[in-house]
């Protein structure tokens, strides 16, 4: 008995749908499975997320314009659900935000046999 | 107490009732593989200039005149990638890395990357951190894989490393501009899956 991809893409519609918001943090500390948090998230950062799907695949992306965040150094982000409980954490060696650009994120979520 | 006692005789034999007699045959019982995972894989960050567009509330792009009506911000430059446990994989889910140069039959509906003899691969950066990624391990899945010639770049595709399906290669010219990996074919083969651990070290 296997998971048929359709039952897949339930699980991948699940998430999905709980998936809302993205955020930027400060904190370059490896992730753990146990956080629940950013470890130093920036407040103005939190914002919508744009989502697509495709077979057993889930793309978030995350824009953070040209006014928001400038002159912070970041290292990690987040995506949330609508109770903004972080999902999924990840870090990065430093972006130095300016305000002549927009900095975008995209990142996946695969469901797999 | 001899009343318990009595009650239990009756409570076996009503098990025993219930259950009828020793079973002549030997129940088979077969365990089903119905694992699924979910897994956050790669991530990637641009930056986008925003150029001459105006937009309300920027400090010097929110003054109209100066700053134009319209979209003109440029195009996504790649700053980082980032994966999971420093472990890449292609799905062919979609095709967000495939490098536009690629011959072979990057199919997103089937899952399978298709080869004839003389087509080739290539992946956009798979990882790109500010770092030098000295060792990397190219997996790959699929069939027919004797008629592909694997290989890794350190440096953004200057120069590859021909590599062994499933064996680690170590990098003598690593630079920071991050891995791609690349796939030769001398005949027809399928690629179903492509894992790529790394490290710096």
């Amino acid at each position: 008995m296997v998971f048929l991809n359709q039952g897949l893409n339930v699980i991948r519609d699940l998430l999905k749908n709980a998936i809302t918001t993205g955020q930027l943090g400060t904190n370059g500390t490896s992730p753990d499975p146990t956080q629940t948090n950013l470890v130093a998230p920036t407040a103005a950062t939190q914002l919508t997320v744009t989502k697509l799907t495709a077979d057993r695949f889930i793309s978030v992306e995350y824009l953070l314009p040209s006014t928001l965040g400038n002159g912070i150094e970041f290292k990690e982000f987040a995506i949330r659900d609508s109770s903004a409980s972080a999902l999924k954490r990840g870090n990065f060696a430093g972006i130095t935000k300016t305000n002549t650009k927009e900095l975008v994120m995209k990142t996946t979520i695969t469901i797999e046999q | 107490m001899a009343v318990d006692l009595v009650e239990s005789v009756i409570d076996k034999q009503q098990v025993r009732d219930e259950l009828g007699d020793e079973p002549d045959a030997t129940p088979l019982f077969t365990a089903y593989d119905d694992l699924f995972k979910v897994k956050h894989s790669i991530s990637r960050f641009f930056t986008r200039d925003i150029n001459t567009s105006f937009i309300l509330d920027h400090t010097t792009n929110g003054v109209l005149d100066t700053s134009t009506l319209g979209d003109f911000r440029g195009a996504n430059v790649l700053i980082r990638v980032v994966n999971p446990n420093n472990t890449f994989r292609e799905l062919f889910l979609d095709d967000e890395l495939k490098d536009v140069t690629t011959t072979a039959t990057w199919n997103t509906t089937t899952h399978i990357l298709t080869f004839t003899a003389g087509q080739f691969a290539l992946s956009q950066e798979i990882a790109l951190n500010q770092e030098s990624y000295i060792r990397a391990t190219l997996t790959a899945e699929g069939t027919s894989l004797a008629n592909l010639i694997f290989k890794v770049s350190s440096n953004g595709g200057s120069t590859f490393n021909i590599v062994t399906n499933g064996a680690e290669t170590v990098f003598t010219t690593p630079t920071t501009a991050g891995l791609k990996w690349r796939i030769e074919a001398t005949g027809s083969a399928t690629v179903t899956r492509i894992t790529v651990t790394y490290s710096t070290v």
